[in-house]
């Protein structure tokens, strides 16, 4: 093999850049990922955690798949919390600290130790196509050209970054490293639409600067989860809320006109979701307080990250900004707080696969898409490595639905409807969220990780097993009945229940709201369980009828996205479609009425029209 | 399937000045052609298009009337194909022999809605303006026509925006708090939500009690006309259709069988039924008469029971059966003849009206009481009425989701309730065409495709 030859080439080594790398090469790929620094493989530039609502749910998923997040954040947690556990089990996300140092290292070493994978520090500036316009490699800043048959951007904020505090800016990657800067200019050169999108970062304090007794503080849980099967890390650290108060917010107000958010400055677009403190005190002028939460960065390390304090304004003011906020009066900054600025493609130019529809073996991955997050990065990274591989292999693609997927749900978002920010998942994005849960991410994907060959035969004979003592266990709970006693009503009263004359059996008692699976398992006096089945039993039979409904829906989606629409279709040919309805169709050529009619700019009333044109047509060719 | 021309009667069916026949597809201007000879002697395809033309109608008999004919060059007609329009004197059998014409000159009978329908496929009307077409052509009543008028500028669409957007913000209040559980979101409490929802059901289920008289303008009310003997019935029915369809004699007895007319009475559209008067009797056909008569009262949604100034003995077996059937609250009494001297309200029924069917008195009262009878009294001041059935479907379906949403508070958690609300907002979304499901455009355009 030539060491300039490749099947796979992967432009950066953030989380988008791993998981794709990682997929490519373990589906048998000759695979190159190319890093800007090969020290900051894997780095976490911004809040030292993976996981929160809705990314705890794209980690299982990678994780039911056979990537690399989650095993890597369990290894490295910190401290592990399941947020929303008050809520219903569909919105209940696991949320991780990590050490970010811990988990870089862990990264690179899992990239250096994969078969047919090489890890290479260099600037790739160009793409390398052949007469038909498809890929067939990159070039770097030194004049090497490496031969490859798909290539999967993934350059975070590095293509194209400048980092802004108050009136300085500079251009720079993420962390104060080397910016990208010749790519873009490829890129379009190739046809390649790009934007520009504006993200930031908060303070890093010291930790032995910090008051904590001012401040709250958050434990992880009791009995901390993982998301993996084999994650045992036990919790370490603790991390602190404090709040904003009118201090703050007086000295945010005097100073706006210095913000290059306020001055005009800075023209990407920034997330909604994860605002500058600025925005956040112009936009809920009424709001008294903004929440805090300090967060530990690793655990040989002393710096401490304080959430929600991203910002762009000048040090000093910064300076003042965190020193007005209880428990953070003496705080001494280790690192200041930037906005940074980034080019990335826009993502309505990507089929499902990731692939660009005009540049045949070009896949996008990560913030390059227009999203925001390491779990959105890696989750598209996984599906860009994994269909890289497909395509070159000459198989069926891998594209996940979003009845089926988180992943499918982000990805569909971004590249049906676009995004004008970067794109942050929410559990509120799926419209099929009682099905789309943690507790079933293997369920609902292993089987497909396996098919593709991500998902290796032992892990998939212990998903088989695990799959089989769940059923086993549902069924167990819906014939056992527990027989009426004293035992029985001092529960059932405990719980603001009426005592029962009769035995009831354990499933309908379980479909009372407060009786949960361990009141059962301790009225038959079992100890021995598995903690995992337990749960997952539960919320199968407490949440049956919720779960069916949504099956249903789940079909009827189906049904929808099975209605295939011809790849040649002429849209401004169908008569009754609306004129901006036939140009966003032409567009984005959609596989399915399904996936039509989520496209912005298409309505109801266009989608009865195709409906009625691929009936008619169908009847036409049924005759013929 | 467009390339069947296809020929129906555009008017309604029955007396009128004129009549209109309308054909569409490819062949349509041919077919008028066979049909209809203008009377200049030149061909009608001779003639430019959206020229009226004068001529005669014939068909193998030879001419049978004269009228007028018009042709629309596609894309520029009502279906946005060629159409032809023939327009005869009004009346069942000139109309019928016409459209036969049409037919043996190679058109097809169109099916229901089938000219909408066509429109729609050519791009010419959106699904809601297609359903509100429908509305128009299905209108009896000049209430029901209104009330599509007004649904085509959006009154039902308002109400029920109101609702989604209530509602909507509801939802979005509950994942704010799901997906950012470390900001410091002030949470919608379970009661604050549960007072909110009912306020919406509330909302909802006033939307719905519209839908009794929606029903009654649109599709018709039964309706039977009772009482003993020559108390005036069929004078009432006559009073109430503004003509004489039944015979009225001094005799008792006159009316042997049942007589049912489509009538209106205020905007409420009537099957009303004029029955024999019920006493016991050896004539064995007045007996048969008499058996039906109970068989109306007990299949009838509405009653008027036909007194003289008073109740007598005489009426006490009508108003037995009455109770019988458990219909004395869906009953009027009227106590006609009151120009023939003082009346005496028995005081048993909620409306009890004095009427002269003679000379029309009181018309007017009773008028009043069949429409509260119907519910017209249920209606909001902005004049929204359920009409549709498949708008009342996704409203009950939009009201069973609240329903189930106030149930998750009690039993789940609020995110679940959540479900259900958007279960809610989907129903609603599919009343005013903000979602478009497969299932409504098939429900739809079966309903247009009848026949095909």
């Amino acid at each position: 093999m030539n060491e300039l030859e490749f099947d796979v080439a992967v432009v950066g080594a953030g989380h988008a850049g791993i998981e794709a790398a990682l997929a490519s090469a373990r589906l048998g790929m000759r695979t190159a990922v190319f890093t800007l620094n090969m020290d900051l493989v894997g780095n976490m530039p911004c809040n030292p955690s993976i996981g929160g609502t809705g990314k705890g749910h794209l980690v299982y998923e990678i994780d039911a798949l056979g990537g690399e997040m989650a095993r890597a954040a369990d290894r490295v947690m910190l401290q592990s919390r399941m947020l929303n556990s008050s809520k219903g089990p569909a919105v209940h996300s696991l949320r991780m600290q990590a050490d970010r140092v811990k988990y870089r290292n862990y990264m690179k070493n899992v990239l250096e130790n994969t078969q047919n994978l090489l890890l290479v520090q260099a600037e790739i500036t160009g793409i390398l196509t052949d007469e038909n316009g498809a890929v067939r490699g990159v070039k770097t800043a030194f004049g090497m050209e490496y031969a490859a048959r798909a290539v999967i951007i993934a350059s975070g904020t590095s293509l194209g970054g400048r980092i802004i505090v108050g009136e300085e800016s500079y251009a720079s990657g993420p962390d104060n490293t080397l910016p990208a800067t010749r790519l873009t200019a490829d890129l379009i050169a190739h046809g390649v639409k790009i934007v520009r999108f504006k993200t930031g970062t908060p303070p890093r304090v010291h930790a032995d600067s910090l008051d904590y007794g001012e401040m709250e503080l958050q434990e992880g849980d009791a009995e901390p989860y993982h998301f993996t099967p084999e994650g045992e890390t036990p919790n370490t650290k603790s991390c602190y809320i404090t709040y904003t108060n009118q201090t703050t917010h007086d000295i945010i107000r005097a100073n706006l006109h210095r913000s290059p958010l306020f001055g005009g400055a800075i023209k990407g677009t920034g997330p909604r979701y994860c605002p500058s403190i600025e925005d956040k005190v112009v936009r809920f002028a009424d709001k008294e307080r903004h929440q805090i939460f300090v967060e530990p960065m690793g655990s040989d390390t002393k710096e401490m990250y304080l959430q929600g304090l991203s910002s762009s304004m000048p040090e000093e003011v910064q300076r003042q900004i965190i020193h007005s906020i209880k428990g953070l009066e003496h705080a001494r900054v280790m690192r200041t707080a930037y906005a940074i600025e980034y080019d990335c493609a826009d993502p309505l130019q990507m089929a499902p696969t990731l692939e660009f529809r005009a540049i045949p073996g070009l896949y996008g991955a990560g913030q390059f898409n227009g999203s925001s997050g390491y779990e959105e990065a890696a989750s598209q990274g996984l599906v860009a490595g994994i269909n890289a591989a497909l395509k070159i292999k000459g198989e069926k693609p891998l594209i996940l639905s979003r009845a089926e997927s988180y992943i499918g749900t982000l990805i569909d978002d971004l590249v049906t409807k676009g995004t004008n920010e970067p794109y942050r998942i929410m559990t509120s994005r799926s419209e099929y969220r009682l099905y789309l849960r943690q507790d079933n991410a293997r369920t609902r994907l292993t089987p497909k990780g396996h098919a593709v060959g991500l998902v290796g035969e032992k892990e998939y004979s212990a998903f088989l097993a695990e799959e089989e003592a769940l059923a086993a266990e549902i069924d167990r709970l819906t014939r056992l009945t527990i027989k009426a006693g004293e035992k029985l009503n001092a529960l059932l009263v405990s719980k603001g229940y009426e005592t029962a004359q009769n035995g009831i059996r354990a499933a309908e008692l379980l479909r009372r709201p407060y009786i949960t699976v361990r009141d059962i398992y301790a009225l038959e006096g079992r100890e021995a369980y598995d903690a995992r089945i337990a749960e997952r039993a539960e919320i199968a039979i407490k949440y049956e009828g919720y779960i069916k409904k949504q099956l249903a829906e789940v079909e009827r989606f189906s049904k929808l996205e099975e209605k295939r629409l011809p790849p040649d279709t002429d849209y401004s040919a169908i008569k009754g479609l609306r004129l901006e309805a036939q140009q966003k169709l032409n567009k984005l050529r959609p596989e399915s009425i399904g996936r039509a009619s989520r496209i912005s700019g298409v309505s109801p009333a266009d989608v009865s029209v195709l409906l009625i044109w691929l009936a008619q047509k169908g009847k036409r060719n049924g005759n013929d | 399937m467009n390339g069947v021309t296809v020929a129906a009667v555009s008017t309604p069916r029955g007396k009128g000045g004129v009549a209109l026949v309308r054909i569409s597809g490819e062949n349509a201007f041919d077919i008028a052609g066979r049909v209809f000879a203008p009377s200049s002697g030149k061909k009608l395809t001779e003639y430019k298009p959206n020229t009226v033309v004068h001529g005669v109608f014939s068909d193998s008999d030879g001419a049978f009337d004269d009228g007028m004919a018009v042709l629309y060059a596609s894309p520029r007609s009502f279906t946005g194909e060629d159409t032809a329009e023939l327009c005869c004197h009004g009346g069942l059998l000139v109309t019928q022999k016409l459209l036969t014409a049409c037919f043996s000159a190679g058109a097809s009978p169109a099916g229901r809605g089938e000219f909408t329908r066509r429109a729609f496929i050519n791009g010419k009307l959106t699904l809601s303006e297609a359903e509100a077409v429908g509305g128009i052509i299905d209108a009896v009543s000049e209430k029901h026509l209104g009330v599509s008028l007004r649904q085509l500028g959006g009154s039902l669409a308002h109400r029920i925006s109101g609702i989604y957007s209530r509602l909507a913000l509801l939802a979005s209040s509950v994942y704010a708090y799901i997906d950012y559980p470390d900001e410091d979101m002030t949470d919608v409490t379970v009661p604050e939500m549960r007072e909110r929802l009912c306020e919406t059901l509330a909302e909802l289920e006033e939307l719905r009690r519209t839908r009794r008289y929606g029903k009654a303008i649109s599709e018709g009310v039964k309706a039977a006309i009772i009482g003993r003997p020559n108390t005036g019935k069929s004078s009432l029915l006559n009073l109430l259709a503004g003509e004489d369809r039944a015979i009225v004699t001094e005799l008792e007895g006159t009316t042997r069988d049942v007589i049912t007319e489509k009538i209106t009475a205020g905007g409420v559209v009537l099957d009303l039924s004029d029955t024999a008067g019920i006493r016991e009797s050896t004539d064995k056909i007045e007996m048969l008469g008499v058996g039906r008569s109970l068989e109306q009262i007990n299949s009838a949604e509405l009653l008027i029971l036909v007194l003289e100034n008073r109740l007598s003995e005489a009426d006490l077996p009508v108003v037995e059966a009455i109770r019988a059937a458990g219909k004395e609250s869906r009953t009027v009494a009227v106590l006609n003849k009151s120009d023939k001297g003082r009346c005496e309200k028995p005081g048993v029924f909620e409306y009890e009206i004095e009427l002269s069917a003679l000379n029309g008195e009181g018309k007017e009262e009773l008028v009043k009481a069949i429409e509260t009878l119907c519910g017209a009294d249920e209606c909001g001041d902005d004049g929204t009425i359920i009409v549709s059935a498949r708008q009342s479907a996704a409203l009950d379906k939009a009201t069973q989701s609240v329903k189930n949403a106030i149930l998750a508070l009690e039993s789940y958690t609020q995110d679940v309730a959540g479900m259900d609300i958007e279960d809610a907002l989907a129903a609603l979304g599919e009343i005013d065409g903000r979602a478009v499901t497969e299932e409504i455009v098939d429900t739809i355009f079966s309903h247009f495709c009848v026949g095909k």
